[in-house]
C-alpha cells in the first residue's frame, strides 16, 4: 500500500513536471493514457478460451468467433480513445467553501463530437459523471472536500472514461491554475457580546413583528424574503424592503478579542459561525480582526468580505 | 488502473439488454440442451424481465437457493451423464442463468456478457450451416450491444443506439478479422476431442439384409460432394460410388470381411484416370467414397483397401477432404484371386428352387458368362423394381427368385449373389451410391443419402472382378436416370417429407435451379469456410509464393494499419456542418476585405450590420453597396419565408460578386499603410 502511494506519488510529481498548470487543457495524444480493464483482460482470457475450442474442434467458425473478438478488442481501442480526443476543459470561477466542506472546482467541457459517460474527479472523491454533446458546452462541478481555510489550488484532475465497451479506459491527468477560497470552518461556541449594551444578544434572536418597520429601502442582494415589501411590490413600487426598527440601532461585533480563551483557528471558526448566524438573521454586525476592521453592514456581499477575511487571516501577506 | 468499476449498479434498461442477449445466445441451443433447464432458463429470463416492468415480489432467499441447488445438481447429473458438448453447453447455460438470479453490478453483467462470447462460439460445435454463421454474427451484435448500454448514460433514450453502434464496431472489425483467419496457422489439436454430435445419419451399414437401404432411400441428406480436375462428370452409368464390399454370408446377412490396407500399387501408366476430389459429409463412420474402380492411392490420410475401398484413419467427424483417381474402364492388373473359398461361401441347405436352377444350369454346362446372362433374363422377364416391397422370412432368395418378384438394388444384388455363388463363381456384394447431381454453378456432384445403392462383383478368370448391376437388368432407368426424376411419382418415395420438394422441383423448374445455387453456396461455405483449414496452406502458397514469417507480418501489418487508421480518421473527424449560403457569402467578403488588409476582416462575434458599419467607416466608396448588401442579408435571413422576393438569393449574389469586384479594385497599399 505504501508501495503504491509512492508510484503514485511520482507518477504525479511527473505529472505536474509534464504539464504545467493552464486555464484551458485541450485532450491530445500525449496527454491520454489507455490501457486495458480487468473486464478487458477477462475478455482476453475468453478470447484464448474459445482459441483453444477452435483449436481442438478444428471449426474455423469458432476461430471466427475469435478472431472477431480479437479485432473488436483493437478497434475499441481507437472509440476508447476518441471518446476523449479532443476534449476541451476550461476551469470556471469556484464558489468559496467551508472548511470540512465539499468545495465544487466547475468545468466546462465541450467538444466538436458527442463524447459520452465522461467520469471526472479528485482521487479519493466522488466520481461526476457527464454526456457532452457536440459543440454544446457542458458545466461540470467536481466535489472536493477542503480541510484548510484559506487559498486551496485544485488537485490534479482526473478524467477517464470507458464508453463504448468497457474494455479499456482512457484516462488523462488535468492540472489546472485554478484556486478556490475556503471560509474557516464554522463551530457552533462563545457567545456573542454586543458593544454596545448587554441585552445586545437578547435583540437579535427577536421576531420582528409583521408591521412594525420603520421604512422602505431599495433591495439588495441577500435581503431576507420575509422582508420585501410584497405589497409595495404589486403597487408597482419595485423591490422595496421593509427597514424594522432596532435592527441598526445595537451595533453587534465580531471581535476577535472576545474570546481569549480560544486558540486562533478556534476563534475564527467561532466568528464564521457567528457571522453567518447573523446574516441568516439579518442582523447588521462587524468585524474586528487584529489588523482589519469591517464597519457593521448587512447583505451577501458585506458577509462574503467578512468569511474572506477570517478565511485568510495571517495568510495573505 | 481501473477504478470503482465494479461498484456501479447496473441500470434497468442494462439488465433488459442483457436478458434480450441471453435469449438471443441460448436460442439455437435449445435443441441441445435437457428440456427442464430451458424451461427454467425462460422462466428465470421472464421473471427478471417483468421485475424490470412492473413491481414483483422478491424471490425469497430460500426459493433462490432451491432453484440454485437444483439447478447445480440437474446439470450436475446431466453433463456427467452425456459426454461431450452437450454437458458443456447445459453447464455454460446454467451458469449464466444462476447469474441473472443476482445481476446487480456492472461486474455482473461483464460475467454474463463474457459466457454470452463463449456460448455463441460453442454453439458453432452444434451446427455450421450459413445461416448460422448469420445467427452468430447476429448474436455477437447484440452481446455487444447489451455491452455499450453497460457503459453508456441510463438516460440514452435512442433504443436502437447501442445496436447500431455495436453494428458499426463489429463492421469496423471484419477487416482485420479476415486477416486473422487468413493468416493463422491451423494447428492440430492440442489433445483428442470425442464427441458425436448430430452427425450419427448414415447411408450405410456395415451389413446387409434386404430391407436396410429402403429406408435410407428416403433421406434427402447429402452423402458428399464431388469435384472433378477435368470439370467435367462422368456419365451417369458411370457414377458407381463404392463404399464398401461385403463378402461374408451367413444366409441372410451380408457382412464385411476385414480387409487388409491395400496393395501398393505400381504405378502403371494409365491414361484416361479420372482425378476428383471428394468433400465427404460427417458420418461418424470410417468408410469413405471411391469411384467405381479406384485406381492409386487416395491422399494421405485415406487408407485405400484390398478390396477397392476407401477408409479414413479415424471416424468422420468433420467434413473431410481427400483426392483420388478412378479407372471407370477398370483394366485388369492380372493379378490371382486370394481367398477364393471365401467368395464361394454360402450355407449347405436353404432355398432348395434356386438350388435347383443352379443346378440345371450346370447340368446344362452353361460357362460363367451363360450362368449370368441366364439369371439376367429371369430379372428381365418377369421382376420390377419397387422401393416397397413385400416382406421375406425363411428362403428369401426363394421367395423373392420364384414368388415375390419384386424388390430394390439389395434384393437383386443378394439373390444375384447367392444364385452366382451356388454356380461356383467367386463373388461379393458392393455397396454404395450410384448417381450423383451434377451442379453447373460450382461444378461439383451431390451425391445424396437416398441414391445408395448394391450392386454385386464377380471374378471371371481373366478379367478380375467384374462389376454386375442386376437392378440395371431390370430397370435400366434406375442406372441412366436420376434417383429423383425416375421415383418424383411414386408415392414411398413422396412419403417423407424432405423428399416433397424434389417432387415440386420437378414441376417447377425454377425451384430446382434455385435449390442448385443454394446448395452451390453451400458447397463453397463448406469448402472455402468450414474446411478453410484443409486448403489454407496451398491457398496462401498459390497467392504469395513462398511463405515467410515477414510476408505474414507484412500481410497482417499492411491492410490492419491502413484499416485502423482509417477507422481512427473517421472516428476523430469532426462532423462537417452546413453553412448557410448566405453566411458563406458573408465569409468570403470578409476574406476579400482581409486581402486589403488583415484588420478589416470580421470578428468572430462581428454581427453582419455591426460589421458594414464598420467598413463603411473605413472604405467610405463602398458605402452605398454594403448597406444594400447587408441590408437585404438581414431581410433575407431573419424575415419570415412570406416576406421574402423569389429572386432576392440572386441579386444577394450579384451584388456579392460586385461587391467583391471593387474591393479588388481598391488600391491596397492606400489601406495597407494606413492601417500597418
Amino acid at each position: 500500500m505504501r508501495k503504491n502511494k509512492r508510484v503514485t506519488g511520482k507518477i504525479k510529481s511527473w505529472l505536474v513536471n509534464r504539464y504545467p498548470a493552464q486555464r484551458t487543457v485541450k485532450l491530445t495524444q500525449n496527454r491520454i493514457f489507455i490501457l486495458p480493464t480487468y473486464a478487458g483482460a477477462a475478455y482476453l482470457i475468453v478470447v484464448l478460451l474459445i482459441l483453444l475450442l477452435a483449436v481442438n474442434y478444428q471449426n474455423n467458425l469458432a476461430y471466427a468467433v475469435c478472431f472477431m473478438l480479437l479485432s473488436l478488442f483493437i478497434t475499441a481501442i481507437l472509440h476508447t480513445y476518441a471518446n476523449l480526443s479532443g476534449l476541451n476543459i476550461s476551469a470556471l470561477t469556484t464558489e468559496p467553501a467551508f472548511s470540512g466542506e465539499r468545495a465544487y472546482f466547475r468545468y466546462q467541457l465541450n467538444s466538436e463530437r458527442d463524447m459520452h459517460q465522461l467520469c471526472l474527479r479528485f482521487s479519493h472523491h466522488e466520481i461526476q459523471t457527464v454526456n457532452v454533446v457536440a459543440n454544446v458546452p457542458k458545466n461540470v462541478e467536481v466535489p472536493y472536500l477542503c480541510s484548510q481555510r484559506g487559498w486551496q489550488r485544485a488537485e490534479l484532475v482526473h478524467i477517464n472514461s470507458l464508453f463504448p465497451l468497457g474494455l479499456f479506459q482512457a484516462w488523462s491527468w488535468l492540472r489546472f491554475d485554478q484556486t478556490v477560497l475556503v471560509y474557516p470552518q464554522p463551530i457552533v461556541g462563545g457567545a456573542l457580546a454586543s458593544s454596545t449594551g448587554s441585552d445586545g444578544h437578547n435583540n437579535l434572536v427577536g421576531v420582528h413583528g409583521d408591521e412594525e418597520y420603520e421604512a422602505l429601502k431599495p433591495y439588495y442582494p441577500g435581503a431576507p424574503k420575509n422582508s420585501i415589501a410584497w405589497k409595495a411590490y404589486a403597487k408597482g413600487f419595485g423591490l422595496q424592503v421593509k427597514e424594522y426598527q432596532g435592527s441598526s440601532s445595537d451595533e453587534l461585533w465580531l471581535d476577535w478579542g472576545a474570546w481569549p480563551e480560544l486558540t486562533i483557528e478556534q476563534r475564527l471558526s467561532c466568528m464564521s459561525y457567528w457571522a453567518l448566524e447573523l446574516s441568516s438573521k439579518h442582523t447588521p454586525y462587524g468585524l474586528r480582526l487584529p489588523d482589519v476592521e469591517l464597519e457593521p453592514s448587512i447583505g451577501d456581499r458585506h458577509n462574503n468580505q467578512v468569511l474572506k477575511k477570517l478565511a485568510l487571516y495571517g495568510i495573505e501577506a | 488502473m481501473p477504478i470503482q468499476q465494479s461498484i456501479s449498479l447496473l441500470s434497468s434498461s442494462s439488465k433488459k439488454w442483457l436478458m434480450i442477449m441471453l435469449l438471443v445466445v441460448i436460442a439455437p441451443q435449445v435443441a441441445y440442451v435437457p428440456l427442464w433447464l430451458t424451461v427454467i432458463a425462460v422462466s428465470v429470463i421472464a421473471w427478471v424481465g417483468v421485475g424490470l416492468v412492473r413491481q414483483l415480489p422478491e424471490l425469497s432467499i430460500w426459493g433462490r437457493r432451491l432453484v440454485v441447488l437444483g439447478v447445480i445438481v440437474g446439470v450436475l447429473l446431466y453433463a456427467s451423464a452425456s459426454k461431450g458438448l452437450a454437458g458443456l453447453s447445459s453447464l455454460l447455460i446454467a451458469g449464466s442463468i444462476l447469474k441473472v438470479l443476482e445481476l446487480r453490478t456492472r461486474r455482473d453483467g461483464w460475467v454474463l456478457v463474457l459466457v454470452a462470447c463463449f456460448i455463441a462460439a460453442v454453439g458453432f460445435l452444434f451446427n455450421q450451416s450459413i445461416a448460422a454463421a448469420i445467427y452468430g454474427g447476429a448474436s455477437l451484435t447484440v452481446v455487444f450491444s447489451a455491452l455499450i448500454v453497460m457503459h453508456q448514460s441510463n438516460e440514452t433514450a435512442e433504443f436502437f443506439y447501442p445496436l447500431k453502434k455495436s453494428m458499426l464496431i463489429l463492421l469496423q472489425s471484419v477487416p482485420l478479422m479476415l486477416i486473422l483467419f487468413l493468416i493463422f496457422p491451423r494447428i492440430a489439436p492440442l489433445w483428442s476431442m470425442q464427441f458425436q454430435n448430430s452427425v450419427a445419419k448414415t447411408g450405410l451399414s456395415d451389413s446387409m439384409q434386404p430391407g436396410n437401404i429402403s429406408q435410407l432411400a428416403r433421406s434427402g441428406e447429402a452423402a458428399f460432394r464431388v469435384s472433378f480436375s477435368t470439370d467435367a462428370p462422368p456419365v451417369n452409368s458411370q457414377r458407381y460410388w463404392r463404399v464398401m464390399t461385403y463378402s461374408k454370408f451367413d444366409g441372410t446377412r451380408w457382412s464385411m470381411e476385414k480387409e487388409s490396407v491395400g496393395n501398393r500399387q505400381v504405378n502403371t501408366t494409365k491414361t484416361n484416370l479420372v482425378d476428383y476430389q471428394v468433400i465427404a459429409e460427417p458420418s461418424a463412420n470410417t468408410w469413405l467414397f471411391a469411384l467405381d474402380y479406384p485406381s492409386g492411392n487416395p491422399s494421405p490420410g485415406v487408407l485405400r483397401l484390398r478390396d477397392g475401398t476407401f477408409r479414413a484413419a479415424s471416424p468422420v467427424f468433420e467434413r473431410l477432404f481427400y483426392q483420388a483417381k478412378a479407372d471407370l474402364s477398370r483394366s485388369y492388373d492380372g493379378r490371382a484371386l486370394i481367398n477364393r473359398s471365401l467368395y464361394l461361401d454360402v450355407p449347405s441347405r436353404g432355398n432348395p428352387m434356386t438350388r435347383k436352377m443352379v443346378n440345371e444350369w450346370t447340368r446344362a454346362g452353361l460357362s460363367a458368362e451363360q450362368k449370368i446372362s441366364a439369371l439376367w433374363e429371369r430379372f428381365n422377364k418377369e421382376f420390377s423394381y419397387t422401393l416397397s416391397p413385400q416382406r421375406l422370412s425363411g428362403d428369401r432368395v426363394d421367395q423373392f427368385l420364384f414368388s415375390t418378384q419384386e424388390g430394390f438394388c439389395e434384393h437383386f444384388a443378394n439373390a444375384t449373389a447367392y444364385s452366382l455363388r451356388l454356380a461356383g463363381i467367386p463373388t461379393r456384394v458392393v455397396a454404395g451410391y450410384l448417381g450423383g447431381e451434377w451442379n453447373p454453378y460450382e461444378k461439383y456432384m451431390l451425391i445424396r443419402q437416398y441414391e445408395a445403392h448394391a450392386w454385386v462383383e464377380v471374378w471371371l478368370d481373366g478379367k478380375g472382378w467384374v462389376r454386375l448391376d442386376p437392378t440395371a437388368a431390370v430397370a435400366p432407368e434406375r442406372v441412366s436416370l436420376p434417383f429423383d426424376q425416375l421415383f418424383s411419382d411414386a408415392p414411398e418415395f413422396m412419403a417423407e417429407d424432405s423428399l416433397a420438394i424434389y417432387r415440386l422441383q420437378q414441376n417447377f423448374q425454377w425451384l430446382k435451379k434455385w435449390n442448385l445455387r443454394y446448395d452451390a453456396l453451400n458447397y463453397s461455405w463448406h469448402k472455402w469456410v468450414l474446411g478453410y483449414h484443409e486448403v489454407q496452406s496451398n491457398l496462401l502458397q498459390d497467392w504469395f509464393g513462398k511463405i515467410s514469417i515477414l510476408k505474414m507480418l507484412l500481410l497482417l501489418f499492411i491492410p490492419v494499419g491502413a484499416v485502423l487508421s482509417f477507422v481512427i480518421w473517421r472516428l476523430l473527424k469532426t462532423p462537417y456542418r452546413e453553412v448557410n449560403e448566405l453566411d458563406q457569402e458573408v465569409v468570403a467578403i470578409s476574406a476579400a476585405l482581409a486581402g486589403v488588409s488583415i484588420t478589416l476582416a470580421r470578428g468572430l462575434d462581428e454581427t453582419v450590420a455591426g460589421y458594414s458599419q464598420r467598413i463603411t467607416v473605413v472604405i467610405p466608396e463602398l458605402e452605398f453597396q454594403l448597406r444594400q448588401w447587408s441590408d437585404l442579408y438581414h431581410q433575407m435571413r431573419y424575415t419570415t419565408p412570406e416576406f421574402q422576393n423569389e429572386n432576392d438569393t440572386k441579386v444577394f449574389l450579384s451584388l456579392g460578386r460586385k461587391l467583391r469586384g471593387n474591393i479588388k479594385r481598391l488600391n491596397k497599399s492606400e489601406y495597407y499603410e494606413a492601417f500597418s
